[in-house]
């Protein structure tokens, strides 16, 4: 059990709080390991966030200076891909931006629980994402926001075109979540396999003791790559994210 | 363990269900979305109403203060060049002035000199012809002297010479053709 690359993935009750706390509907809710870890990120999150810039300095220290670039990071993305109207959505972005930037990287502490591991996590972010995009185009457009799958062309290209639009529209919400999901869970589990190839080899002894070094070693480089991808995978979802409200908010106007 | 707990609780197996692939644990995803739910309306509503107008509130006053202080900046340029010109303007002017005052001397003293000339050419001119004048009648006067003496001789000697006495007129006479010649 201790050597299974999928046990780090489950979600169980902590230690100290196996009962349920309370349940809705039939469903009984835990404090679970993923809880704690999600208040750990919000927690540190909103105080390095709120603590950083609370002297509000001109010249900034170190965190206000992160702290100040990641407003403009985002800020770019939202420029970048829906101009000025976009900025409404620039809490929301900000957030599920910096939420799963804090759990891909708190997931990389070797005690920590990965949040965004979890396809159940990943998929209700996702669904945040579209469900505003869809009440925001309806909002705004009404029946127009139909025209989304609409591409002028002869009729004969756009009714295949329509059912392909259709599909794509519908394939998001799946690839959104599937992409963080999948990456986080595919990092992970090749650090555990490679940690376990370590522990295998080291209590074999002899000659392969020394061979050991090798996934060791691997574990370095794949651990830099993780970080990477832990950021890469926060901005990619992020600026998705934009550029689906982006459509949601111009149509095909700007593309 | 979780799905252990789930099943003293409900009386069901998750584990059957999924195949024990931990993120399709369907048992853990009402504490996964509960969970969830609460951090993520809590994150949100932090972010939206402190931190996000925080954040941007600091980055737009730095970037209010460092357009005024580039206003200002401006500002301090353009009266340093308004000082410039304010304090070239008499320097022009007092050269220009200098200028004007020589080049008007120069022109008074030409004048004068010219006038000065003038006159003094006049009165050498006046002066050689006063003096030209008088040689001439000298000149004259002294060939009517000459003339005198001559008449006068040749009346002496032709008295002394002949005995006889001629008339004043025909000497007169013989000692112009003589100094005409």
């Amino acid at each position: 059990m201790a050597l299974n690359p999928m046990e780090q993935f489950e979600v169980k009750p902590v230690s100290w709080a196996q009962e349920p706390l309370f349940r809705i509907g039939h469903n009984p809710i835990y404090f679970t390991n993923q809880a704690l870890w999600m208040i750990v990120v919000v927690v540190s999150l909103s105080l390095f966030l709120i603590l950083s810039v609370s002297k509000g300095r001109v010249v900034p220290t170190r965190m206000q200076s992160l702290a100040e670039l990641s407003y403009e990071f985002v800020g770019g993305m939202i420029d970048m891909t829906s101009g000025p109207a976009g900025f409404r959505f620039f809490p929301l972005i900000f957030t599920i931006f910096m939420f799963i930037l804090f759990c891909n990287g708190f997931g990389l502490l070797p005690i920590a629980f990965t949040v965004t591991s979890q396809i159940a996590i990943t998929f209700f972010l996702t669904a945040v994402i579209i469900l505003t995009a869809i009440i925001t185009g309806f909002a705004r457009h009404g029946l127009g926001f139909l025209k989304l799958f609409v591409i002028k062309a002869p009729v004969v290209i756009m009714v295949p075109m329509v059912l392909l639009e259709f599909i794509s529209f519908c394939a998001r919400p799946i690839s959104l979540s599937m992409r963080l999901f999948a990456n986080m869970l595919a990092g992970h589990t090749m650090l555990k396999v490679m940690a376990g190839f370590v522990i295998s080899l080291g209590a074999a002894g002899g000659a392969y003791t020394v061979l050991a070094a090798a996934p060791e070693l691997l574990i370095v480089g794949l651990t830099a790559l993780e970080f990477l991808v832990a950021f890469l995978q926060a901005y990619v979802f992020a600026i998705l994210s934009c550029i689906y409200l982006s459509e949601a908010l111009h149509l095909h106007d700007n593309h | 363990m979780f799905a252990e707990a789930l099943q003293t609780t409900t009386g069901t197996t998750a584990e059957h269900k999924s195949g024990g692939f931990p993120p399709f644990e369907v048992s853990t995803y009402p504490s996964q979305i509960f969970w969830l739910t609460v951090s993520f309306v809590f994150l949100l509503v932090v972010m939206w109403r402190v931190a996000v107008p925080k954040i941007g509130g600091v980055i737009a006053e730095r970037k209010g203060r460092i357009q005024s202080e580039l206003a200002k900046a401006e500002e301090s340029r353009k009266q340093a060049e308004h000082a410039a010109a304010a304090y070239q303007a008499p320097i022009l002017e007092a050269r220009e002035r200098a200028r004007a005052t020589s080049e008007a001397v120069r022109a008074e003293v030409t004048r004068e000199f010219d006038k000065v000339k003038a006159r003094a050419d006049e009165d050498a001119h006046r002066k050689a012809t006063e003096a030209q004048q008088r040689i001439a009648t000298l000149q004259r006067q002294a060939r009517w002297h000459i003339g005198q003496a001559a008449e006068e001789a040749v009346v002496d000697i032709v008295a002394r010479l002949t005995g006889e006495t001629i008339k004043q007129a025909e000497a007169a006479a013989a000692v112009r053709d003589v100094l005409k010649a």
